[in-house]
C-alpha cells in the first residue's frame, strides 16, 4: 500500500513487545540512490534524536507505526544520519534540480511502499510527479533527478 | 529546437555535483577563446558566507549539464585546481571576442560583439553572438560557424549564414537547430 510522508507524519510509533509508546513518526532518513527508507526518525532532536531502522519495524499500518520490540529506537549516529533528522539532508522541501541544470520547484511530498520502504516518487511544488528510478542524489542543495 | 542562453546568465549560477546534490561553487566568470570560437570553461567563486575566487576551474569538458538553474558537473573531481587546461592557465592571453566588429560576406556591417549565447544542454557550448547593430537599437544574434573568419578584431559571417540572423533568443534556438542541419559543419558533431 502506498503511503506519503506527510500523510503518516504524526503517526503513533508503539512497541509490540511491552505495546509502550516509543514515539511519533517525524521524517524519515532515506537513500536516494538505494529508492528507500533507512529509518524512522520517532523522538528527540538534533543530535539526541531517536530512530528506528526500517528492518526493525514490523508494520507501518494506517493508524500506527508497529516496531518489533522497545528497544528498536536508537539515538542517531553516523553524519548521513544526523544531518537527515536536522533537516538538513531532507528530500521534503528540498529543490529538485534535473542533470541538466533545469529546476524543478521543491518536493512537496514523498510516495513509498509501506510494506517494503520503497520510496515510489515525489510530487512536486511546479505540479509533476517525478518517479523514484530518477532519483540520482539527495544532497543539501537539491535532488538531483535524471530527465524523464 | 535548440534552447539556448545568454552566458552572462550564467555568471552567479551554482555548480552542482549530480553524485552528491551539493553545490561545491559557483560560475565567477567565462572564459571564451575568440578566435577558436570556442567556450573554454568557468573560473568559480566559493559557494555560502565567505565567497571569494577559488583557485580551481571549471572546464567545460568537465560540465555534464548546462541548464538556466544550474551547471552539473558529475562529482567533485570536475572542479579541481591541479587539471587547470592550459588554455586556462593564463587568462589574459585569452582573447575576447567582445566589442569586434561583424561583417556579412557582402560587406554590410552588421554591429558589434556584445554577448555569446552558449546551447542548453548535456555538453557546453557556444552556438552564436548577440551583435548590437551600429545606429538601430535592435540587437541580432548570428550563428557562430567553423568557416567564420576572424582576424584581429573583425569577423566574417559566411553568407549561408545571413538567413538564420535572428533578433530573439527563441528564435535563434530554433534557427541555429536548422543552420547546423544545414551545413552538417564540423564533422556533423552539433
Amino acid at each position: 500500500m502506498s503511503e506519503t510522508f506527510s500523510g503518516s507524519h504524526g503517526r503513533l510509533v508503539v512497541a509490540i513487545d511491552t505495546a509502550e509508546e516509543i514515539g511519533n513518526v517525524k521524517g524519515f532518513v532515506v537513500d536516494p540512490t538505494a529508492k528507500r527508507i533507512d529509518a524512522v526518525h520517532v523522538s528527540g532532536r538534533g543530535k539526541n534524536a531517536e530512530i528506528i531502522a526500517w528492518a526493525s519495524i514490523r508494520s507501518f499500518g494506517n493508524d500506527a507505526v508497529i516496531a518489533k520490540t522497545a528497544d528498536a529506537a536508537v539515538q542517531v549516529s553516523g553524519d548521513h544520519d544526523t544531518q537527515a533528522v536536522k533537516g538538513n539532508i531532507e528530500m521534503q522541501g528540498s529543490r529538485v534540480l534535473t542533470t541538466t541544470g533545469l529546476a524543478h520547484g521543491t518536493v512537496e511530498d514523498v510516495t513509498f511502499d509501506a510494506e517494503s520502504g520503497e520510496l515510489l516518487g515525489a510530487s512536486t511544488t511546479d505540479g509533476g510527479y517525478v518517479e523514484a528510478s530518477r532519483f540520482r542524489a539527495l544532497g543539501s542543495y537539491a535532488l538531483i533527478v535524471d530527465l524523464e | 529546437m535548440m534552447n539556448v542562453m545568454r552566458a552572462t546568465e550564467l555568471i552567479g549560477l551554482p555548480v552542482v555535483s549530480i553524485a552528491s546534490g551539493e553545490d561545491i561553487a559557483e560560475i565567477r566568470d567565462v572564459v571564451y577563446d575568440g578566435e577558436e570560437h570556442r567556450l573554454v570553461g568557468f573560473t568559480l567563486n566559493k559557494r555560502g558566507f565567505f565567497t571569494g575566487r577559488m583557485k580551481a576551474v571549471l572546464p567545460s569538458d568537465s560540465v555534464a549539464g548546462l541548464g538556466p538553474d544550474a551547471v552539473m558537473v558529475a562529482g567533485d573531481a570536475a572542479v579541481s585546481a591541479s587539471e587547470t587546461p592550459d588554455a586556462m592557465k593564463d587568462l589574459s592571453s585569452t582573447t575576447s571576442i567582445i566589442g569586434d566588429r561583424v561583417l556579412s560576406a557582402d560587406g554590410n556591417e552588421l554591429g558589434v560583439v556584445t554577448g555569446i549565447v552558449l546551447a542548453i544542454g548535456a555538453r557546453a557550448r557556444a552556438v552564436g553572438y548577440e551583435v548590437d547593430p551600429t545606429g538601430d537599437s535592435v540587437k541580432v544574434f548570428v550563428p557562430i560557424s567553423a568557416q567564420m573568419a576572424v582576424s584581429g578584431s573583425t569577423l566574417i559571417l559566411p553568407e549561408n549564414a545571413t538567413a538564420f540572423i535572428r533578433n530573439d533568443l527563441t528564435g535563434f534556438g530554433a534557427a541555429i537547430a536548422s543552420y547546423r542541419d544545414s551545413t552538417l559543419e564540423r564533422g556533423g558533431n552539433s
